[in-house]
């Protein structure tokens, strides 16, 4: 029932074409429209949260692992950047490709290793694990630095094909143009793994795992897809934030990244494309849209205060989350359309 | 290496009120989990929340209340903390699944823990009493009198609540509405307000707890998010449901944590009881302590 209300606020086919053409462009010409580089941090601070949760989102919400220890990947992507690369000597595509595909293994490792357990024990694994993580993180200062942080990440260098210069990447344009491929990678694999017999299989492996197996679908390989897929894109990502802000610090796995991006997915509307790349648009810009509005920049407490509010009104009260919401929506003007029309 | 037997003693009297704080916190954790089936991520929250009862009392400048009156209220205030969460956040989601479940209960810890930064900053806070100050030394160990009024509670409220749950009819309810609740609303047991007592006396346990212990540490606004998860390790060591198992765990953790502190490396304690759990894990998923479901 609930496949046939989400597909009559469907748009026809054309529509859904046009808006994603329309929507490519806008952020192929965003920058354009500004030249504060303040702007194009927000920008690409929102590019970073779509891709890191619709990653979230194909293990969280597609495949129903609630993994709470998501921002590892992302956190040893940045070090992998930051440790392995100078001493291998790569370049920047070359050291997202290492840091997504260490990340793939590690995470289908981990995976073998926590999908024997189910469910919320799942997530306090996982949980435990982060926190090992991120203490090894912080106390391990012959590799990491511990909370001195690793400094002088180099910025990327990109040889263009057929010539011979070199592009040295540190303008915020330059770094937003670079983000977006990444984006448009993550989503057509997000799209790919969500959709038809794929998209099928992961509800059936999240709704009832046993059901699933007796109809032939194993749920181990299904999360375990999700879980290697997420984490690479992560891994990449952790990447490119290190050849981005050129500093790694342990926090860039910190449980504050695990509460942000469960906040994303859940009040975007959790398993669903459109309600994860809004939750990822909302709470990318609200903040800055505290500070811009308020004299002074609000305290990170207040605003994390104010997240969880709505995290939990919106848990309480809208579980659907804004995707949900905005079905409805929709679907009662498109009801209220044809009325409208019939009167003369 | 030599070991000197009284710092071996005093490492083991350490981990065992380590442990008794860790199986107080996770007594109120595997009670609300195993009668209602929610696994409550921000119960650590409430033991930071007792902790910062305590020290407004005792930093009140119009009255100095002593602490054997300081107890009870502490105690009250977090049985009712609990059940104010209990009714406005939790209860609405009750019948959902342990999805809604955990992320409902994060968010709360998320707003927990952000208040109490902005009401009381993130500087460490002492709430000393009498009794951390005296030591006692039996045998050439050194130990402060408040620890051992830790462990003698911890063990008279294990029993006490196995009486509880055993012999009392609100007990007997409770166990019944954590085997089958739908057939408890046939028999007439109001689930409903099960739910709500359960949080009660979790949230009384806790607040027992954070009274006597917060004294020993420091107390700082997520403090209880470790211990969130160190309950957690426990419950699911000791095997899910089997709230004796949970105890022993919780002591466990204590002990081990106190000697690697002690002995090997202190930044790395939490790392190995951390990786003990996750050893657990995946040698026995379903706990160290068998498979018996029940209170």
């Amino acid at each position: 029932m609930s496949q046939g209300a989400a597909r009559s606020t469907r748009l026809p086919r054309w529509g859904r074409v046009a808006l994603a053409i329309s929507l490519v462009l806008l952020a192929l010409a965003l920058p354009r429209l500004t030249s504060s580089g303040y702007a194009i941090n927000a920008m690409i601070t929102t590019v970073r949260w779509m891709i890191f949760a619709l990653s979230f989102d194909l293990v969280a919400g597609h495949a129903g692992a609630v993994s709470l220890g998501h921002p590892v990947f992302f956190g040893v992507g940045a070090y992998v950047a930051a440790i392995l690369g100078p001493r291998l000597g790569l370049t920047f595509i070359s050291d997202m490709l290492l840091a997504a595909v260490l990340m793939a293994l590690l995470a289908l490792l981990a995976g073998i290793a926590f999908f024997r357990i189910r469910g919320v024990t799942f997530a306090i694994g996982t949980l435990g694990a982060a926190i090992i993580a991120q203490l090894i993180a912080n106390n391990a200062f012959t590799i990491t630095r511990g909370p001195m942080c690793i400094q002088g990440v180099a910025r990327p260098e990109l040889t263009i094909p057929f010539t011979e210069t070199t592009l040295r990447v540190a303008e915020p344009i330059q770094y937003y143009y670079l983000s977006l491929p990444l984006l448009f990678i993550t989503i057509i694999i997000y799209l790919a793994l969500t959709s038809s017999r794929l998209g099928r299989a992961f509800t059936a492996v999240r709704e009832d795992e046993v059901r699933a197996f007796a109809v032939g679908v194993s749920p181990l390989r299904y999360k375990l897809l999700a879980l290697t897929v997420g984490a690479g894109i992560v891994g990449a990502l952790g990447s490119f934030q290190a050849h981005y802000v050129t500093v790694v610090c342990p926090s860039e796995m910190s449980l504050a990244l695990t509460t942000t991006l469960l906040i994303i997915v859940f009040v975007g509307g959790v398993g669903s494309f459109r309600g994860v790349m809004i939750g990822a648009l909302i709470f990318s810009i609200l903040p800055r849209l505290l500070e811009a509005g308020g004299t002074q920049a609000i305290s990170p407490a207040l605003q994390q205060v104010v997240y969880g509010v709505i995290l939990v009104a919106v848990m309480v009260f809208m579980p659907g989350g804004l995707d949900d919401l905005v079905s409805r929506v929709t679907r009662r003007l498109r009801k209220a359309g044809p009325r409208e029309e019939q009167q003369p | 290496m030599p070991i000197e037997l009284e710092i071996f003693f005093e490492h083991i009297l350490n981990g065992l009120t380590l442990g008794g704080l860790y199986a107080l916190v996770t007594l109120g954790l595997a009670l609300t989990f195993s009668v209602i089936d929610l696994v409550n991520f921000a119960h650590g929250d409430l033991f930071m929340m007792g902790s910062y009862t305590l020290f407004v009392l005792l930093t009140l400048e119009s009255i100095v209340l002593p602490y054997w009156l300081i107890i009870p209220i502490v105690i009250v205030a977090v049985a009712f903390y609990a059940v104010v969460l209990e009714r406005v956040a939790i209860h609405p989601i009750i019948n959902k699944s342990w999805r809604t479940h955990a992320v409902t209960t994060l968010g709360l810890s998320i707003i927990l823990q952000n208040a109490a930064l902005i009401i009381f900053t993130g500087d460490p806070r002492q709430t000393p009493t009498a009794l951390t100050a005296s030591i006692v030394s039996p045998f050439g160990i050194r130990i402060s009198m408040q620890r051992i009024v830790v462990l003698v509670v911890t063990i008279v409220v294990f029993v006490g609540l196995q009486w509880f749950v055993r012999r009392t009819k609100t007990g007997k309810s409770m166990r019944a509405v954590s085997q089958n609740p739908a057939m408890c609303e046939v028999v007439g047991i109001n689930v409903r307000r099960m739910a709500t007592i359960t949080f009660a006396i979790g949230g009384a346990i806790t607040g027992l707890a954070a009274v006597l212990i917060a004294p020993l540490f420091s107390v700082f606004p997520n403090m209880g998010a470790l211990l969130t998860l160190k309950a957690l390790a426990a419950i699911v060591m000791g095997g899910m449901g089997h709230v004796n198992g949970a105890i022993y765990a919780a002591f466990l953790l204590g002990i081990v944590e106190a000697l690697f502190g002690g002995y090997v490396s202190f930044a790395y304690k939490d790392v190995i009881s951390f990786g003990l759990f996750i050893l657990v894990l995946f040698v026995r998923p379903r706990g160290i302590f068998g498979r018996r479901v029940g209170l």
